[in-house]
């Protein structure tokens, strides 16, 4: 297997299990750290979720890109895709101090892959949000 | 995502092994909601095989733990293997949820 994968999947959340299975055979090939490879799963469920479910103004099919790199002291992970300018930066963390009768149900996925990654950067390219994740091998 | 449901005196344990991730996620909150919809006062997850949880995993989490709350129970959760230690850390759930090392500890807790 070579150093890159890229696997696409369509805006339907039945992909994402396939996805990820896809992505663990290629993240056990190559002896990803654990870390690294649970931060590569999380960031392909949590971004393809948000973009279908929220990232489309229309039905149609749309293709959602994932790359990952296994280069010598890290993993990169890029998630494409071509739904509405998304900026994941932008969003505010959830308060993650309320008791449990106060926290409100939902926002900890971005939240986990900023905390869990070493670098998180996003781009908006040629109408794609592109999202890449580093995560040292060590 | 395979689920193990067995009981004990004052309390349910269910054992979630394999990924508890957005495909899994609907499956285990129905076996909770039949567990919390037989009042049985305690419910323990030994999350001893657990590989894996994401926010959708977590929701069902929190979502159970407030249900036992209402009913006048108590979720714990038991057993964490350190991936999944520190994603509740990151979280802030070992600060919300109970959490316990061993299912052991669990049933003994008073």
């Amino acid at each position: 297997m070579d150093d890159r994968l890229t696997l696409q999947l369509r805006n339907s959340l039945d992909d994402i299990p396939a996805a990820n299975d896809t992505a663990t055979a290629w993240l056990d090939h190559h002896e990803v750290a654990p870390g690294a490879a649970y931060l590569a799963n999380l960031a392909i469920e949590e971004l393809a979720t948000n973009c279908i479910k929220y990232g489309y103004s229309d039905d149609g099919v749309h293709l959602i890109t994932v790359e990952m790199e296994r280069l010598d002291k890290e993993l990169v992970i890029t998630v494409i895709d071509d739904g509405n300018p998304f900026d994941p930066l932008a969003q505010t963390a959830p308060d993650t101090t309320l008791p449990v009768e106060d926290r409100p149900i939902g926002g900890l996925g971005l939240h986990l892959l900023r905390q869990m990654s070493d670098d998180f950067a996003y781009a908006r390219i040629d109408g794609n949000n592109r999202v890449t994740l580093r995560k040292r091998l060590t | 995502m395979d689920i193990i449901e067995s009981s004990h005196p004052q309390a349910t344990v269910l054992a979630l092994n394999g990924r508890l991730d957005g495909h899994a996620s609907p499956i285990v909150t129905e076996r909770i909601d039949s567990v919390v919809a037989r009042g049985s006062g305690r419910l323990i997850f030994d999350l001893s095989g657990l590989e894996y949880v994401s926010s959708a995993g977590l929701r069902v989490f929190l979502t159970a733990a407030k249900k036992c709350q209402t009913g006048g129970g108590a979720a714990i959760f038991a057993g964490l293997p350190p991936s999944i230690h520190e994603v509740f850390e990151l979280s802030g759930f070992l600060a919300v949820l109970q959490v316990q090392p061993t299912v052991a500890e669990a049933i003994g807790q008073p």
